[in-house]
């Protein structure tokens, strides 16, 4: 047996290496080839440009007139940019001749632009003063899939931006840490507490009920994995996140494209929105600039976790246990025949007594990187370390990041583009949630005996839930080319391509050890994922008449993901052995592939008029391989309109409203079916028949649908962003409305045909919303300055329908009961549970089950949420080197079924509100109500919360001191905390983390789930 | 921009011949050929026919009558407990010692009709009951005189006999196509229709085993034939026809046995019983005595037939007393479905049924000298005899999905009459905190089926 195993498993090991190998060379070849036509493209076509002219000059602080460094400073249309030195200076070659607005933006300054006349063959200076800015909004954004930039006044979508550089990042411990209340509308739900483990990424709502609502992910043009389910094996619902092998330290910006009225161009997919990511790649310098970091700080667990409880003295039917209340009821007791409900109840928390259990952990990390460049070729690269330990033995996260980006522009109208990442992690996981050896349930379902870790032997010691190890090991690399070629002063050939490709190798073990309830199993799996990207597109410029210009884009994209992975499982170890190699019995092996291949073409016209009025139209025609046969492509249309009132010639510049800009847009994009959802298949099962021998089977393994389309997404948004005195106050407010149509459905079937459900596009979901974004400095004197920047989501989710569907249930309680379905009318996922009312009626002070009174039926209880988020971000400045930032969080409107303290009481009796007769009445008929009723109508509780999530102190070094001493540019230190508090009228141990919080689920509960840690970090930072 | 008209054309005209030149160059190809995508883990619909397919398609179908039946270790490929699983824990055979409510449900018979638990095996029941039609609708055409068409023949009847024994009175019985996913919903049939339907397949399933002649079906021709001839008599048994049944069983040739063949091979072909039980799987159903006061004593009784040790580990539960059957030792065990052993008892009913208790007794008795057990102590009375045949049949079948149908068939005719008169309280009792709904629920999830109606509620 163990032979056959192990030679299945080289034999698939090895025709996916084969499989592998043949393919890398193929894409490889592809990508050389195409370089090698944009090389000869470009000595063909580097003889037809037309006529340009250079554009140099200074910028300067207005109020030093000191140069600026590092500002951005573009002009010409296709855009021409360059970046400045040093001293504030700049060089812009290429830029085609005439008139033309050139902007300069910086991080911390307002934008400014000037108009200027290019000549040909000669130099044009333009000079500028940036106004410095408490903050401010990115002004160069990526709108197409090609790595299309163009200027954030053109398009008439509302983007979010983060620019890490521009936020403190030692509390950050992740990319989701990044993305976590800074951008209204995304919504981060955090799956554990435990490090290492993901989040599920939201953007506007979540507008799927059956497929991912994940964003996708693109990286300098490069679509990139976006699974955050990642482990292979159960861990009792805490999973990993690929979003979390980013590394937000090379990350020069990151734009939240909320959904298809801004992503359109995206096409089958971004329905659930777009995070582009743009990595550093160099700024122009006369000498490079390294940048050192060092990390150190402490992570802990300060939840508060309730103890264990039981009653002395009176006992189950078991005799060995004690009796709860809801026994009692029962008539289930030993022994009692007079008022024992007032017996006192004992408790113990193994919390508060497990020394060496939860000892403190750990993060710790470095970096180096070097920036820099010239004129003609800019660079950036570096490499971090990061290493995080949690706060039980088996819990830790290894981040090692590499990255290299490159710019180079060897001729005046080609520009190439290099990007290089690779990350290395190694996590251990324990056991947590709903799994039996979990660390929590250990603790939480034990015994209320001192020194008793064990429940009646169902649950294991500390030492054995440490023993157990979920690793898994990532690999990844992301590589990319883009190349922009202006061929003609009017025609712009863009091109770019690329890999990103995860290798997860993941694998656990409950080794041989003693009082394990496992049968010492251990498995194995690994993946490798491959997600190919090819781009091109071609834009044509021209004027229709003076005042209007138009532009004709003409672009395609092709999107391959392929997945290919083997496992292998086993049980029974031999001592000694922590590797599937040491099984002995139970085997399992197989292997499992993927591949979903998207084909995309898309037109796309913009008319400018005066420079002032925006209209963009555009569609895009997808072909999809999973797709059902009679429906193989997708179209999706999309418009925008921007208008800048403010640059009107005839608006008065005053110095109440600096700026004025009113926006609409709208578009649609889909979601694709996962991968064999539209084609009917049999899988293979072994029957040994007449005992003869083992023959193989087939059965049904999915069910065909030629009809199955992508779910489409409509989108519509309108707002304006205005900004007042200076800039000093900025304002951005966009309402949208989301529309999610043929969603993607398992229509309920009769179960007697041996299948649940059959897949169909069916029923509808709306998701409304309005998003607010203030920035404001709200004092600004010498030595002071608070400024202070607001996010306020107000999101209205709602199924409309699900068509024949009529409902479908997305979890069950510790009952059995529903409690959360989709129905048509209400959130999807809406919380539903039998209500009851209780009363004391014979004031003995507990609640006993004929105290309550039910509902006839189940009713609403709420959502999943939220409904309204709120994001504070103070920043606090003293002399310029003092700065304190924080970041306040509100979440309302979110229910949370509190599952893990329902199951203490219905399987264990050993919560409070069932063994303590002074516990509130209102847990007391919780648990009645429960055991009695079979409703858990108790435990779906108000999840709301304010959460204090960072606190920083950044104290900067003047620069001469730096200069002295270190020999360096910059230097500061900065102290920092995360999840410092919370304040909620959640009864469980913390709203936030959900034990789906990593799975594509609308399920928002706790089971025995880690809360997040709290973090101490202090961070050096040096540049020389 | 441009300096004149001149420049700007030729230019277009360039532009727009290279734009020509990739288009072409596009609709030249196969639009579709770059959306083809392989996917080597499976096998497309077009592989599940023809004669190439028969051996495939009656392999698959054991493989999930076996899942359905007896259950299989493989919780991820909907390798759950089975209906003898089930069954035991609903009747005295099982004491459930899991947290699962739906399996706590099943234990005291509060079971409702969203018990997922119940779904899951009735899916797994529908499944293998599509998988058995899929393969005759093969057999028919390419191989109708094949002792596999027998086979499926058979394995069919006997879903519609556990169903029929098992859950109330109103059940469907639906099919599916896989390549297109279209329903043809069955309509609710009751549990005579079930049992006539069974006893009608089983006719069918004989009649294709006498019909083949093939050498290499051979061996398992008898096998397939006292398949047939045991499944009518246990449904003519169900129908309260007890003389039928056990004229029909008195053809059942000594030494018949069927069993669901076991193998570690994978986890899915593992013994689902064994992997409830054992101390080295999921200790959640524990050897049931005197379950509620009312039960049979499988443990006290110290029979062999119900052999059980106590477990040196705790329940599934925390619970720390739990005992392990070992008539399913390993995981390899195999499950009878039915055996001379099962006919000679149909038998003995028939005889005592018909006023020869000494002859019946004298059945019962010789099985027992088999395993060294002495003979039985008379019965007195009619009750009481049909009581000792029910208690033989319960410690002989033990766990292998009998129980629930004898304690539900002697509520009906004959039996529910003089001189008999059986209530609900003679076999197995209502007893504190137990329900006295004798039947599976017909699980919620058949409701998309537009035929629904619901169960009928005089039929026990």
């Amino acid at each position: 047996m163990q032979a056959s195993f192990e030679h299945a498993g080289v034999s698939g090991g090895a025709r996916r290496s084969m499989t592998i190998g043949k393919r890398v060379a193929t894409r490889i070849t592809l990508l050389a080839s195409w370089l090698t036509i944009c090389a000869g493209a470009r000595t063909l076509l580097a003889q037809q440009a037309g006529p340009t002219g250079v554009l140099v000059g200074r910028v300067t602080d207005v109020d030093s007139k000191q140069g600026v460094a590092d500002a951005i400073v573009r002009a010409g249309t296709p855009a021409r940019a360059a970046r400045t030195d040093g001293t504030g200076h700049y060089r812009l070659t290429g830029v085609p001749v005439g008139d033309t607005r050139v902007i300069v933006n910086r991080l911390g300054f307002a934008v400014i632009s000037k108009s200027a006349t290019i000549t040909a063959g000669s130099e044009t200076e333009v000079d500028f003063d940036l106004q410095p800015v408490s903050l401010t909004l990115s002004q160069v954004i990526v709108t197409g899939t090609s790595g299309t930039t163009e200027l954030a006044r053109v398009n008439g979508a509302s983007i979010g931006v983060i620019e890490p550089d521009s936020i403190e990042q030692a509390p950050l411990q992740n990319f989701s840490d990044l993305l976590n209340s800074r951008v209204a509308g995304l919504t981060v739900i955090q799956n554990s507490g435990n490090v290492g483990t993901g989040s599920r990424i939201v953007v506007r709502g979540q507008g799927s009920a059956s497929l991912s609502n994940n964003p996708l992910i693109v990286i300098d043009g490069i679509r990139a994995y976006n699974n955050t389910n990642g482990y292979a094996f159960g861990l009792g619902g805490q999973t990993t996140s690929r979003f979390d092998d980013l590394d937000y330290n090379n990350i020069e910006n990151v734009e939240v494209l909320r959904g298809p009225a801004a992503a359109a161009l995206y096409g089958t997919e971004a329905a659930a929105g777009v995070i582009v990511i743009t990595t550093k790649h160099g700024d122009v310098a006369q000498s490079p600039r390294w940048d050192f970091f060092a990390s150190l700080g402490q992570l802990a667990d300060k939840t508060r976790y309730p103890a264990n409880y039981t009653r002395v003295g009176i006992f189950g039917a078991d005799t060995s246990e004690g009796c709860s209340l809801i026994e009692e009821y029962a008539g289930a007791c030993v022994g009692v025949t007079g008022p024992g409900r007032l017996t006192p109840s004992t408790h113990y928390n193994l919390f508060q007594n497990s020394p060496g259990l939860f000892d403190k952990g750990y993060t710790e990390g470095t970096g180096l990187s070097v920036d820099g460049g010239s004129q003609a070729i800019t660079y950036n690269s570096g490499a971090n370390w990061n290493r995080q330990q949690g706060n039980v033995s088996n819990n830790s996260d290894r981040f090692t990041h590499v990255n290299g980006g490159f710019e180079a522009h060897p001729y005046s109208i080609l520009d190439i583009g290099l990007t290089a990442l690779y990350t290395q992690r190694r996590i251990v996981l324990p056991l947590s949630d709903n799994a039996v050896g979990g660390v929590l349930s250990g603790l939480l379902l034990g015994s209320a005996a001192p020194n008793g870790y064990l429940f009646d032997g169902f649950l294991l010691s500390p030492e054995n839930t440490e023993s157990i190890r979920n690793n898994e090991a990532v690999d990844r690399v992301t590589i990319g080319a883009s190349g922009t070629l202006r061929a003609f002063p009017w025609l712009t050939v863009r091109g770019n391509a690329g890999m990103d490709y995860v290798d997860v190798f993941d694998y656990f073990v409950a080794p041989p050890v003693a009082a394990s309830l496992f049968t010492y199993p251990a498995g194995a799996q690994d993946q490798a994922i491959y997600e190919y990207t090819g781009a091109a597109s071609i834009s044509a410029n021209y004027p229709i008449v003076p005042t209007l210009k138009g532009t004709t884009t003409i672009g395609g994209e092709w999107v391959d993901q392929s997945i290919h992975g083997v496992y292998g499982e086993g049980s029974s170890l031999i001592p000694g052995t922590n590797s599937v190699a040491g099984a002995t019995s139970n085997f399992a092996a197989g292997e499992f592939n993927s591949d979903i291949v998207n084909i995309g073409g898309y037109v796309q016209q913009q008319f400018a008029w005066r420079d002032v009025l925006f209209a963009t139209g555009s569609a895009r025609l997808d072909g999809n391989s999973a797709f059902g046969a009679e429906h193989s492509t997708a179209l999706y249309p999309a418009g925008n309109i921007s208008y800048n009132i403010s640059d009107e010639s005839y608006w008065k510049k005053n110095d109440i409203i600096t700026s004025l800009r009113f926006r609409i847009a709208g578009g649609q994009s889909g979601r694709e079916p996962t991968f064999r959802l539209a084609q009917g298949s049999y899988t293979g099962a072994s029957y040994n028949v007449n005992g003869a021998g083992n023959v193989t089977g087939l059965i049904p393994n999915s069910i065909g649908n030629a009809d199955l389309k992508p779910e489409r997404s409509t989108e519509y948004e309108t707002g304006f962003d205005a900004s007042f005195w200076k800039d000093k106050f900025s304002l951005v407010v966009t309402a949208y409305d989301r529309t999610e149509r043929d969603l993607i459905q398992a229509q309920p079937i009769d179960i007697s045909t041996g299948t649940g459900s059959i897949t169909t596009n069916i029923g509808q979901i709306d998701n409304r919303g309005l998003e607010f974004t203030v920035i404001t400095r709200l004092v600004e004197t010498d030595p002071f300055k608070f400024d202070l920047a607001t996010t306020l989501n107000v999101a209205r989710n709602k199924l409309v329908n699900l068509g024949s569907v009529g409902t479908s249930v997305v979890a069950n309680g510790i009952t059995g009961a529903i409690i959360q379905e989709n129905i048509g009318g209400q959130p999807l996922g809406v919380f539903t549970s039998v209500p009851y009312t209780y009363k004391d009626l014979n004031h003995d002070g507990v609640i006993e089950p004929n105290e309550i009174t039910y509902g006839s039926k189940p009713v609403t209880v709420g959502e999943p949420g939220p409904r309204e988020e709120l994001t504070l971000s103070p920043t606090f400045t003293v002399f310029k080197y003092f700065t304190v930032n924080a970041v306040l969080d509100r979440r309302d409107g979110i229910t949370v079924y509190d599952g893990g303290d329902e199951f203490r009481c219905a399987a264990f009796q050993n919560g409070r509100e069932c063994n303590d007769p002074t516990a509130p009445l209102k847990d007391q008929a919780a648990a009645v109500a429960a055991a009695f009723n079979g409703t858990d109508y108790g435990y779906l509780l108000n999840g709301s919360f304010w959460k204090l999530r960072e606190v920083s102190l950044k104290i900067t070094a003047p620069d001469a001191w730096v200069h002295r001493y270190l020999r360096g540019r910059t230097a500061s230190l900065t102290v920092s905390g995360r999840n410092l508090a919370t304040a909620t009228p959640y009864r469980g141990v913390d709203p936030e983390v959900s034990e789906f919080g990593g799975a594509p689920t609308l399920a928002n509960a706790q089971f025995f789930t880690q809360p997040p840690l709290r973090t101490f970090v202090g961070r050096i930072d040096i540049s020389w | 921009m441009y300096s004149t008209n001149r420049q700007l054309l030729p230019r277009l005209a360039r532009t727009a011949a290279f734009g020509a030149l990739i288009a072409s160059g596009v609709v030249g190809c196969d639009a579709h050929q770059p959306l083809k995508v392989k996917d080597p883990d499976v096998a497309p619909p077009g592989f599940a026919t023809g004669a190439a397919a028969l051996p495939l398609l009656r392999a698959g179908a054991l493989a999930d009558f076996a899942v359905a039946v007896s259950g299989a270790a493989d919780q991820q490929n909907n390798g759950h407990e089975g209906i003898a699983n089930f069954g035991g824990i609903f009747t005295d055979e099982f004491d459930d010692e899991d947290t699962f409510p739906t399996r706590s449900a099943m234990n005291t018979r509060n079971a409702t009709n969203t018990n997922s638990s119940i779904a899951g095996v009735f899916e797994n029941l529908g499944a293998a009951h599509n998988d058995a039609l899929r393969a005759l609708g093969q057999y028919a055409t390419y191989g109708p005189t094949q002792i596999g068409r027998a086979e499926m023949y058979n394995i069919d009847a006997y879903i519609y006999i556990y169903i029929a024994e098992h859950f109330c009175s109103g059940v469907p019985f639906s099919t599916i196509d896989i390549a297109t996913g279209k329903v043809t919903n069955g309509a609710f049939l009751t549990t005579v229709q079930m049992l006539d339907t069974a006893i009608t397949e089983l006719g069918e399933g004989e009649a294709v085993a006498l019909s083949d002649t093939a050498s290499a079906d051979a061996p398992e021709v008898p096998t397939q034939i006292g398949l047939s001839k045991v499944g009518i008599a246990r449904a003519l048994l169900d129908l309260g026809q007890i003389t039928a049944a056990a004229d029909t069983a008195n053809a059942v040739s000594p030494g018949f046995i069927y069993q669901i063949y076991t193998s570690s091979n994978t986890p899915r072909q593992e013994n689902g019983i064994w992997n409830y039980t054992a101390p080295t799987q999921i200790q959640a159903f524990s050897v049931a005595d005197g379950k509620n006061n009312t039960g049979l004593p499988f443990r006290s009784a110290n029979d062999p037939r119900v052999p059980y040790v106590l477990s040196d580990q705790p329940a599934n539960n925390g619970n720390p007393v739990f005992y392990n059957q070992l008539k399913y030792p390993t995981a390899t065990t195999n499950f009878t479905v039915a055996d001379y052993t099962e006919a000679q008892l149909i038998l003995a009913e028939g005889d005592i049924f018909n006023g020869n208790y000494a002859a019946g007794k004298t059945i019962m008795d010789n099985l027992r000298s088999t395993v060294g057990l002495p003979p039985l102590a008379a019965a007195v009375g009619d009750k009481n005899q049909i009581l000792q045949v029910l208690s033989e049949r319960a410690f002989w079948m033990y766990v292998t999905g009998h129980r629930l149908g004898d304690m539900r068939r002697v509520l009906r005719a004959p039996y529910n009459a003089a001189p008999y008169s059986f209530v609900q309280d003679d076999v197995y009792g209502t007893g504190a905190g137990l329900s006295p709904t004798l039947e599976f629920p017909t699980p919620q999830l058949t409701n998309p089926n537009p035929n629904y109606v619901a169960c009928d509620p005089t039929v026990p």
